[in-house]
């Protein structure tokens, strides 16, 4: 990996230099939200630190780490020098500008819609232009993407691509497909309106664009650590890949379902008809079926390796796993996170029973377990693996890095098990 | 590029571990399994639906948003509680920023209700705690939900959308009372409790 080191590891620092201020704000704004003292508690800061807090986390910190991990993907598995890094270079550029555009125009306060900005409330147009070209300008990424896929194939016709690249390139694909949604509600709504072009904006349409997506965005950022639970972790624990199919299997079909998902977070709208709501809520249902697969995979494959290790019984082979393995600690701890965010994610699409949790806490706290929890906790671990690859220079602590996983998990559970209860308050 | 550390234990692994016939047979029943739970799951939604006639707000009714307050049925003076000839109640509601309009409604227990509501501005929410009431308010459509109070009582209605700077500021209330009581109040106290 000596030509992407330097390219990878920009991204990852971008990702990572923007992920600490933004968590620091979710502290504070958990501190604002409770009856301690907190400084300036105000709800103009309030929401325009909300909406920088979800731009960075959701937007920036998730699509820099998705380019970086694919780059180093690119070479690290197809074992080549990756194809247009000049390209990737320029994408870089145009993402960082968006991304610094549009938080300085939420910091100077023009722009507090919060990460959704569902017109018709307003933003500043440099907002929008910036979450333009930051998603527009990693289309340059998600090209990249196939371009060095396509080209691997060419040259070693009748062999398998590699699964990690597989497995990125339909991340890439995916991501496009998500982008689709709020990059024309941008370019055909919001832009315009906000320079003045236009002067009435449909909510309901702008709302549906958005909804295609704010759920397979989702999928955009779970699958990097999906691919390291398909390829890193079997590695770390010491035993390998139950079944390479299957994980093909899984990625195409995120692929796939997550076409038609994104909806099911209308279905307390009124511009949508009750047919509609019901077969969105039941093309959901089919998004369990790639996780439930992987957590078959995933279980397998450190059951191989725990019983090569020594594990013994029907259990046995879980403590014989090398749980002081940043990878493996992770693993455990997302799938954790993972099955209590997944069991309230059925919970929320399902159709009448959303009307119970709709728009309350119990969302936030569903979606801070999948993505703040589960993803980034593997995050971190893929952040523990990359680093020491593309630096040459050995992690200087794995308990370290083991102890800040544990207290991540904790902290995302003690944040998260109050919010579903509140949400069910109303 | 570093390879990362290799200890004794993280040898590679012959190939065929666990045999592919044995991979391929394992995998095949646990497909077969997920996919009847998420079928059992998915029909209980369609029965819950059906039976229970539990139907989220999907009425589909577009309204023009610019002159609301001009004519149709969200005048002001058509806010509020109103008694329908069949003995159930119709309240409407108009969603902006950041109030509800009216800002308190008076509604009689056990009979059916009917909420309207729309708004003039931005995208509101209206959820009524311990209900089956919640709703997304778009400004252009009219949202219409049902329910039936069994017991007497104020319930606060939040704003659960974000719809600008004083979104935190934007409470409602709903009182209901007894049917008795309903009946004795003059007009204006049946469709808004706002003065009180």
């Amino acid at each position: 990996m000596q030509h992407s080191r330097r390219l990878a590891l920009a991204h990852f620092w971008v990702a990572f230099g923007l992920f600490l201020p933004a968590v620091i704000e979710g502290a504070w704004q958990m501190l604002v939200r409770s009856p301690l003292p907190a400084p300036l508690r105000y709800p103009s800061v309030y929401y325009a630190s909300v909406t920088l807090h979800g731009t960075v986390m959701a937007y920036v910190v998730t699509t820099f780490f998705a380019m970086g991990f694919g780059y180093a993907i690119a070479e690290t598995s197809l074992g080549r020098v990756l194809r247009g890094s000049a390209m990737a270079w320029v994408c870089f550029g145009i993402c960082l500008t968006g991304s610094v555009m549009a938080a300085a125009t939420i910091l100077a306060g023009k722009a507090s819609v919060l990460y959704t900005f569902y017109p018709p409330l307003l933003a500043s147009p440099w907002y929008y232009l910036g979450a333009f070209l930051l998603i527009g300008g990693s289309m340059i990424w998600v090209v990249l993407m196939n371009v060095n896929m396509i080209a691997w194939r060419r040259d070693n016709p009748g062999r398998p691509v590699p699964l990690a690249m597989f497995a990125i390139t339909a991340t890439a694909d995916l991501w496009a497909w998500a982008a689709s949604g709020v990059l024309i509600e941008l370019i055909c709504i919001l832009i315009p309106r906000a320079f003045g072009m236009t002067y009435l904006i449909d909510a309901s349409l702008a709302r549906t664009l958005f909804s295609v997506t704010l759920h397979a965005i989702v999928y955009f950022w779970l699958m990097p650590a999906y691919i390291a639970l398909y390829t890193l972790l079997p590695q770390a624990a010491g035993g390998r890949l139950y079944s390479d199919t299957m994980g093909r299997l899984t990625f195409i079909m995120f692929l796939v379902f997550s076409v038609p998902v994104g909806m099911h977070h209308l279905l307390m709208d009124p511009e949508h008809g009750s047919g509609f709501k019901f077969l969105q809520s039941f093309l959901t249902f089919l998004v369990v079926l790639p996780t439930l697969l992987t957590v078959f995979s995933i279980s397998a494959s450190a059951e191989i390796a725990g019983r090569y290790r020594g594990g013994r019984g029907l259990f046995g082979w879980i403590s014989a796993l090398p749980w002081d393995e940043p990878m493996v600690l992770a693993s455990g701890l997302m799938l954790v996170l993972l099955g209590l965010g997944g069991f309230g994610g059925i919970i929320n699409m399902s159709y009448a029973m959303n009307s119970m949790i709709h728009n309350t806490s119990w969302v936030t706290a569903h979606f801070h377990l999948i993505f703040g929890g589960a993803t980034v906790i593997m995050y971190f671990a893929i952040a523990y693996e990359m680093w020491p690859r593309m630096t040459g220079k050995l992690l200087r602590s794995k308990r370290l890095a083991c102890l800040q996983l544990w207290l991540w998990f904790w902290g995302m559970l003690i944040t998260t098990i109050p919010w579903h209860i509140a949400g069910l308050m109303g | 590029m570093v390879e990362p550390p290799s200890g004794p234990l993280q040898r590679p692994l012959p190939d065929g571990t666990v045999p592919e016939r044995v991979v391929v047979r394992t995998e095949e029943r646990w497909l077969a399994i997920m996919v009847a739970m998420l079928v059992t799951m998915m029909l209980i939604m369609v029965l819950a639906s059906f039976i229970g006639a539990l139907h989220p707000a999907s009425n589909v009714e577009v309204i023009d948003s610019r002159t609301l307050h001009l004519k149709g049925e969200f005048v002001e003076s058509n806010l509020g509680t109103a008694l329908e000839p069949d003995g159930s109640a119709t309240v409407r509601l108009i969603a902006q920023q950041y109030d509800f309009v009216p800002r308190c409604v008076v509604i009689p227990a056990q009979v059916p209700v009917r909420f309207r509501l729309t708004s003039d501005d931005v995208i509101h929410g209206f959820l009524l705690p311990d209900t089956n009431i919640n709703t997304m308010v778009v400004p252009g459509f009219v949202a219409e939900v049902r329910t039936r109070f069994s017991r007497p009582g104020d319930y606060v209605m939040p704003c659960h959308e974000y719809c600008g700077l004083g979104h935190q500021a934007m409470w409602a209330r709903v009182r209901v009372v007894p049917w008795e009581q309903f009946a004795h109040r003059g007009l204006l106290e049946r469709t808004s409790c706002a003065a009180q």
